[in-house]
C-alpha cells in the first residue's frame, strides 16, 4: 500500500473537535463579539463626527498617538537589550529580575500610577529635582510617557526574550569565530534573526500604551489622552457622548492589527519564495 | 602542529584530554557523549577550560599558567557545525563577505568569488541560503570559515545532516580544499570510515578521556582496548585462558576456540581479552579436531553476509563473501594466527 493511499485513508477518519470544546469556544467568542455589535448599533451618527472633532479639538488623539509612539520607541530601545540579556545569560537573581519584568502585567495600572507618583511626584526628591530643572513630569507629556512605558514594557521585553531564545546559539558562536565581537555579533546576527519576533511585540506595546488609562489618570490628568478624555466625557455628558470616543479607540486598534497582519503576511511570503 | 592539554567541566561532565600531533589533519573520533564537541568548543574558545594549554604551531590560544585565554573572536579558528549556520538574511556572497578577514579590504569581490569557486559554487554569490541544498550550504559555510584566514579549521560533524552520496563528495572535496588553503584541521566524527579518510592522526575519545591516539592504520590494526576495538570494527571480543606465549604472540583458549593472538599485554597472566574482526573469522567444513559452531542468524549486508555463530556459550560474528550457510547449520571455525589481538578490558568505563 502506498504512503499516499495510507494518508488519504486517514483523512476520512480525521478526528473532529469534540462538541463540548467547540461549544465552550463559541460561547466565549460570542461574548467577545456581541458588545461590539451593540456598540455599533447604539452609535448616533450625528454625534460621531462631532465627538471625533471634540477629541481632536481637545488634542486627545494627537496626545495619545504621540505619547504611545514615544513610549514604544523607549520600550524598544531599552527593552530589546534586556530581552537579549535575559535570553542569553544566567545570573544570580535572574528569577527576581524576571518577576519585575512581569510585575506591570499583574498589578492594577492604578497601583502603577501611585508608584510613579511617589517616585516622580512634584513633592518627591526626584520629581522636585527634575521640576527645578524645568522638567515637569506630572500633568505633562513626560508623565504620560512614563505611565505608558511602565505598562507597555513587559510586552516588548518578553517578545524579544522569546525571539532571542529561539535563535540557535550556533549562529552567534560561528560569528565569534569569524572575528566578530559580541557587540558586532548582536547587531549583525542576533538582532536581524530575532527581528520578526521583536516586531510582533511592537504593535502590542503600542496599543497597550495607547489604551493606558489607570496609571495615566493618576499621573497626568492633563493633557488628556484618548482614554482619559473618554472617561471625562462619560462623567460629564454620559454614555451617548463617550461612545463615539470609544469607537475612535477601537478603530485605531483595528487599523493597527490589520496593518500588522498585512505586513506580516507579506514578510512571510518574501521569506518563503 | 597542534598540542592540546585540557581539563574542563560542564555540569557533571568531566573532560580530561591530552594529545599532540605533528600532522595537519586531526580527527576526534568516538561515540556520542565522549566529549569531542566540548573539546572542539574549548579549541574555539567557546567553552572555558579549567586548566591546560592549547597551541597551534607557535601560537598559544590558551594557557592557564601564563594566563592566556584568547576570546573566540581573536583566535582565528574557522568553525563549521552540523547545523546550518549561514545567515538567512544575507546572500551567499554576503555570508562569505561577513567572514572575510580585514586584510582583504578593497579586494572583497575577487576574494569571495575565489572562495566560492574553491568550494565548487562559483556564480552562486547572489543566491539566498534558503535556495541551496544542505550540501551546498555546508560548502558555503566552509568558504565563510576560510574567508577569515583561519590558523585552524574546526569542523564538528559538518556532513552528518547531508545525504550519503553527497557526503562522500564533500569529504573528498574537503581534502582538496585543505591542500589548496594549507590550513590545519580538527574534525569531529563518530563515523570510523570518515575518521580514516580525513585523519592523519585519530584521537579516539570515550567518556571524556582520550583512549588511544594514532594514525588511522595504527588504530585500526592495533586497538589497545575493548572500546577502541569495537569502535574500529574489531567487534568480536573474547575472553579466555592464557595457555602460553612465544615472542609477541599469546595462545589463548576461549571456550573450544584456541587462538594465537598478537600482543603481550595480558590482564593478569592467566586470563586475556582479545578482539577479532568478523571478516577474519573463517567458516570451514566441520571436521574432527576443529571447533564447531552452530549458525544462529544470517544477516544479509551490501555485498557480504554477516553470520552469527554460537560456539558453546559464546556468540561471535563472521562476515563472509559469496554463499552463506543457513541458520541451524553446523560449521567449522578457523581463526588465522595473529588475526586476533590482545586488548585491555576497559569496557566498564562506559
Amino acid at each position: 500500500m502506498s504512503v499516499h493511499g495510507w494518508a488519504s485513508g486517514t483523512a476520512r477518519h480525521r478526528p473532529g473537535v469534540p462538541w463540548p470544546l467547540g461549544a465552550a469556544g463559541v460561547l466565549l467568542l460570542g461574548y467577545l463579539i456581541v458588545p461590539f455589535c451593540f456598540g455599533v448599533a447604539s452609535l448616533d451618527g450625528s454625534v460621531l463626527l462631532s465627538a471625533v472633532r471634540g477629541a481632536a479639538a481637545a488634542g486627545a488623539i494627537w496626545t495619545s498617538v504621540l505619547t504611545a509612539t514615544i513610549s514604544t520607541l523607549i520600550v524598544v530601545v531599552l527593552g530589546v537589550p534586556l530581552g537579549y540579556v535575559l535570553a542569553r545569560t544566567e545570573f544570580v537573581g535572574k528569577g527576581l529580575v524576571t518577576a519585575f519584568v512581569y510585575l506591570p502585567l499583574v498589578i492594577p495600572p492604578l497601583v502603577g500610577g501611585v508608584l510613579l507618583l511617589v517616585t516622580f511626584g512634584p513633592y518627591t526628591p526626584l520629581g522636585g529635582w527634575l521640576g527645578m530643572r524645568g522638567l515637569q513630569i506630572t500633568d505633562a507629556l513626560p508623565g504620560i510617557v512614563l505611565s505608558q512605558t511602565f505598562v507597555a514594557a513587559p510586552y516588548l521585553i518578553v517578545a524579544s526574550r522569546v525571539a532571542f531564545e529561539a535563535i540557535e546559539p550556533s549562529f552567534e558562536q560561528v560569528s565569534y569565530t569569524l572575528g566578530k565581537s559580541p557587540l558586532v555579533t548582536f547587531f549583525r546576527v542576533s538582532l536581524p534573526l530575532a527581528w520578526p519576533g521583536i516586531l510582533a511585540g511592537v504593535p502590542l506595546a503600542w496599543l497597550r500604551a495607547l489604551g493606558e488609562f489607570g496609571a495615566t489618570i493618576m499621573v497626568a490628568y492633563h493633557p488628556s489622552t484618548l482614554p482619559v478624555y473618554l472617561f471625562v466625557q462619560f462623567g460629564a455628558r454620559g454614555l451617548r457622548e463617550a461612545l463615539p470616543v470609544a469607537v475612535v479607540l477601537v478603530a485605531i486598534g483595528a487599523a493597527v492589527v490589520a496593518l500588522v497582519q498585512g505586513v506580516g503576511a507579506r514578510a512571510q511570503r518574501r521569506a518563503m519564495p | 602542529m597542534l598540542s592540546v592539554t585540557l581539563g574542563a567541566r560542564r555540569g557533571g561532565f568531566h573532560l580530561e584530554v591530552a594529545f599532540a600531533t605533528p600532522h595537519q589533519r586531526v580527527v576526534l573520533f568516538g561515540p556520542s557523549g565522549a566529549g569531542k564537541t566540548m573539546t572542539l568548543q574549548c579549541l574555539a574558545g567557546l567553552h572555558a577550560p579549567e586548566r591546560g594549554r592549547i597551541a597551534v604551531g607557535e601560537t598559544v590560544l590558551y594557557d592557564d599558567r601564563r594566563r592566556v585565554n584568547l576570546p573566540p573572536w581573536r583566535r582565528r579558528v574557522g568553525l563549521v557545525l552540523q547545523s546550518y549556520t549561514l545567515l538567512p538574511h544575507l546572500s551567499v556572497g554576503e555570508n562569505v563577505a561577513y567572514g572575510l578577514a580585514p586584510v582583504w579590504r578593497g579586494r572583497e569581490r575577487v576574494r569571495i568569488e575565489t572562495l566560492l569557486a574553491a568550494v565548487g559554487l562559483g556564480g552562486y554569490a547572489d543566491r539566498r541560503p534558503a535556495q541551496l541544498s544542505g550540501g551546498q550550504r555546508q560548502r558555503v559555510s566552509l568558504a565563510q570559515a576560510l574567508a577569515s584566514d583561519p590558523r585552524l579549521l574546526l569542523l564538528d560533524e559538518p556532513f552528518s545532516a547531508v545525504d550519503a552520496p553527497v557526503r562522500e563528495r564533500l569529504r573528498r572535496d574537503l581534502l582538496g580544499l585543505l591542500d589548496a588553503f594549507d590550513v590545519p584541521l580538527v574534525f569531529v566524527t563518530h563515523d570510523f570510515g570518515e575518521a580514516y579518510l580525513l585523519g592523519q592522526t585519530i584521537v579516539i575519545m570515550a567518556a571524556g578521556r582520550v583512549v588511544q591516539v594514532g594514525t588511522p592504520a595504527e588504530v585500526a590494526a592495533h586497538p589497545r582496548t575493548v572500546l577502541v576495538a569495537q569502535l574500529v570494527g574489531a567487534s568480536n571480543i573474547l575472553t579466555g585462558r592464557v595457555l602460553g606465549r612465544s615472542g609477541n604472540t599469546v595462545v589463548v583458549e576461549a571456550g573450544s576456540l584456541r587462538v594465537r593472538a598478537l600482543g603481550d599485554a595480558v590482564d593478569d597472566g592467566l586470563r586475556a581479552t582479545l578482539c577479532l574482526r568478523p571478516a577474519d573469522v573463517r567458516l570451514v567444513v566441520p571436521a574432527d579436531g576443529r571447533p564447531a559452531a552452530t549458525v544462529t542468524r544470517v544477516l544479509p549486508r551490501d555485498g557480504t553476509t554477516s553470520v552469527l555463530l554460537a560456539i558453546g556459550a559464546m556468540t561471535i560474528e563472521a562476515v563472509v563473501r559469496g554463499p552463506a550457510p543457513a541458520a541451524g547449520t553446523v560449521v567449522g571455525v578457523e581463526i588465522p594466527d595473529e588475526a586476533a589481538r590482545i586488548v585491555a578490558d576497559d569496557s566498564a568505563i562506559e
